[in-house]
């Protein structure tokens, strides 16, 4: 019910924003219904569900595990790249659990890059010239993983993924483009399990990310 | 042992000289089948010498003052080696002085200062006053600084509890040589932010106020308001710090900067009969984390909107520290004759904060509560004669249950027990 009305209440948002807009043709739905989607607002770009390397199983020690396999990105093109592409420059970022990769040092073969900027998406407008872009040298990554130190924050007590409010994943591209993107969700559909839901289910639906980005 | 000497060297000048010793052996053992054993092997000494002088000038000024020495050792398997015994000794002086400039005002001040082998010396000073507008009316206020030291399990304890999915609590001066030596052996799967801020522990000082007033219009009704607020500097708090390779927690005490609790207690007792008697009681409590509500103002703390995307937060919706209930209530109703009595009893508690659930670091509105809730306890007995007496009871008649947030509390139990007493022989 309250999710129902948080999506209409979007729709009205878009809608609304397409009034005094022309650069679109077609009503967007921005429906989040589990499944993989792109679709892109103004000059803002969101991406639901993209599925990075769902649980398959559990490990000899009980911890569960995927296939091992990243799902790699462009965000120029706002499209999945084939894994067959992953030493090339077609992809900008990649996802695999919580871990982010950029395409440059130990990930691939760009010119990528990225840091992680404290504040809000809509006030970060470029590349802060104080920050450094980092690359990635494994198991080091630009975007740091662990909770609480890149951009999430892991539950242990109730076994749940919460991306941290007020971080911009500030990304460079395989061409040396600069995006801004923020993460709003790890479960299917956007929404986290509650604390009480069962690890059952709490396995099965994250590992589903959920984001915006725009260029620079 | 609990030896005292009193000597009256004159009827205004008095001297007590106290000896306090125990010593407390505890081992459990608990084998669940299939399980882990789980065992627990405890060796508590405490020693304590004091000596008090009192001195009484005249009716309206007295003095007493005193020396003392506190020797605790721990021995337990709870801690690194059960062959090392743990020890604190602690010197203390105090002194205190009560005036009676007029018939109606009491002002008591004192000092503490403690000498604590383990942590930098400590003086408590406080100072109270307690005016007696008339027969019905009093008035009190108190103002005092105390500290609370770190106790031996939060510097020592070294625990895994095998029997409950093995999570560990290490002392504040064990974490970091335990967790880096699990690490070293590839036995920690992820290490908590918190894990950076462990250091060495320092006590807890808090600097209380309170202001209360006391009602009482008739022997039967009786009526106590008070306000407090309490200022505490470094809080001891128990914080996640890493995680076994299993996913178990590993947890250790941390000195959380600057809380302060305040809040108004009221309290109502009327005997409305002699055999019935009525209480209630209200607790409003507002908590906070001095640096969190610095953070927010600097604007430094972001929340989630709808669609889950960050967004500054507002200091309105900082809930402070976890596990508080603004809102307490208590309710009491009780009949009593020579050989019946009955009793029934409401406790409320509203709402309050469990978990991060926007993953800001801190308790906002955005976060995930436990809901409020009422427990009505009933109890009846009779007294059959001297030595048998019956009772039955339920207690929470509402069948009111959360697992997760209220583990202890059970679901509507209904109970009876008998009572026999022996013959007691007569004084």
């Amino acid at each position: 019910m309250k999710k129902n009305q948080i999506l209409i209440a979007m729709a009205m948002v878009v809608s609304s924003f397409y009034a005094c807009t022309e650069d679109n043709t077609a009503t967007v739905d921005t429906t989040n219904n589990g499944t993989f989607k792109v679709y892109t607002v103004g000059n803002i770009t969101s991406v639901q569900n993209l599925i990075a390397d769902t649980i398959v199983g559990m490990s000899a020690q009980g911890q569960p595990v995927g296939t091992g396999h990243f799902t790699f990105f462009s965000l120029r093109t706002g499209a999945i790249v084939p894994n067959t592409d992953s030493a090339t420059n077609n992809w900008d970022v990649a996802f695999r659990g919580t871990t982010i990769l950029t395409n440059a040092g130990t990930s691939g073969p760009g010119a990528g890059g990225a840091y992680v900027h404290v504040g809000l998406f809509a006030d970060v407008n470029a590349f802060n010239a104080d920050s450094t872009v980092r690359t990635d040298a494994a198991p080091v990554y630009a975007i740091k993983t662990g909770s609480n130190k890149g951009w999430y924050v892991y539950d242990g007590a109730n076994n749940l993924i919460t991306p941290i409010p007020g971080r911009v994943l500030m990304i460079q591209a395989a061409n040396g483009a600069k995006y801004k993107l923020e993460i709003n969700n790890y479960y299917k559909g956007g929404v986290t399990p509650l604390t009480s839901a069962t690890d059952a289910i709490k396995l099965s639906t994250q590992r589903y990310y959920n984001f915006r980005y725009s260029a620079l | 042992m609990n030896p005292v000497i009193t000597h009256l060297f004159s009827n205004k000048l008095k001297s007590t000289l106290r000896l306090y010793a125990t010593n407390y052996n505890a081992d459990q053992s608990l084998n669940t089948s299939g399980k882990s054993i789980y065992d627990d092997k405890l060796n508590h000494q405490f020693l304590r010498a004091e000596n008090q002088t009192d001195y009484y000038l005249n009716d309206k000024v007295c003095f007493n003052a005193g020396v003392g020495m506190v020797q605790e050792g721990v021995k337990s398997n709870r801690y690194e080696l059960n062959s090392t015994r743990r020890t604190n000794n602690i010197a203390y002086v105090f002194a205190q002085t009560e005036i009676k400039p007029i018939e109606k005002l009491t002002i008591i001040a004192g000092f503490r200062y403690d000498n604590n082998q383990l942590f930098a010396a400590a003086f408590s000073p406080k100072i109270a006053a307690m005016l007696k507008a008339n027969d019905h009316l009093k008035f009190n206020a108190s103002i005092g600084r105390g500290f609370k030291a770190p106790d031996f399990r939060q510097l020592y304890l070294n625990f895994t509890n095998t029997a409950a999915g093995g999570y560990s609590v290490f002392g504040a001066l064990e974490a970091q040589k335990q967790i880096e030596f699990l690490q070293s052996i590839g036995q920690i799967s992820s290490i908590e932010s918190d894990y950076y801020r462990l250091k060495e522990l320092h006590p807890e000082y808090a600097t209380g106020i309170n202001l209360g007033l006391q009602y009482n219009p008739n022997a039967a009704v009786q009526f106590d308001f008070s306000l407090f607020r309490n200022d505490v500097e470094n809080l001891i708090d128990t914080r996640l710090v890493a995680y076994h390779k299993s996913g178990a927690q590993i947890f250790s005490y941390l000195n959380l900067k600057n809380a302060y609790t305040q809040g108004i207690e009221t309290q109502l007792n009327v005997k409305i009969t002699p055999q019935i008697a009525v209480a209630a009681g209200y607790q409003y409590l507002l908590t906070a984390d001095k640096d969190q509500i610095k953070e927010i103002k600097a604007g430094k703390i972001y929340t989630i909107d709808a669609s889950g995307f960050a967004r500054l937060m507002r200091l309105d919706e900082y809930i402070g520290l976890p596990n508080r209930s603004k809102h307490m209530a208590n309710f009491k109703f009780t009949y009593e004759n020579e050989n019946y009595f009955t009793n029934l009893r409401v406790l409320f508690r509203s709402k309050w904060a469990v978990s991060d659930k926007d993953g800001n670091g801190l308790y906002n509105t955005n976060d995930a509560f436990a809901n409020a809730f009422a427990q009505i306890n009933f109890a009846a007995g009779k007294q059959f004669s001297k030595q048998f007496r019956a009772q039955v009871g339920c207690d929470n008649i509402g069948n009111y249950v959360d697992i997760a947030n209220l583990p202890n509390l059970a679901g509507r139990t209904f109970y009876t027990t008998l009572t026999y007493q022996f013959n007691q022989k007569k004084k």
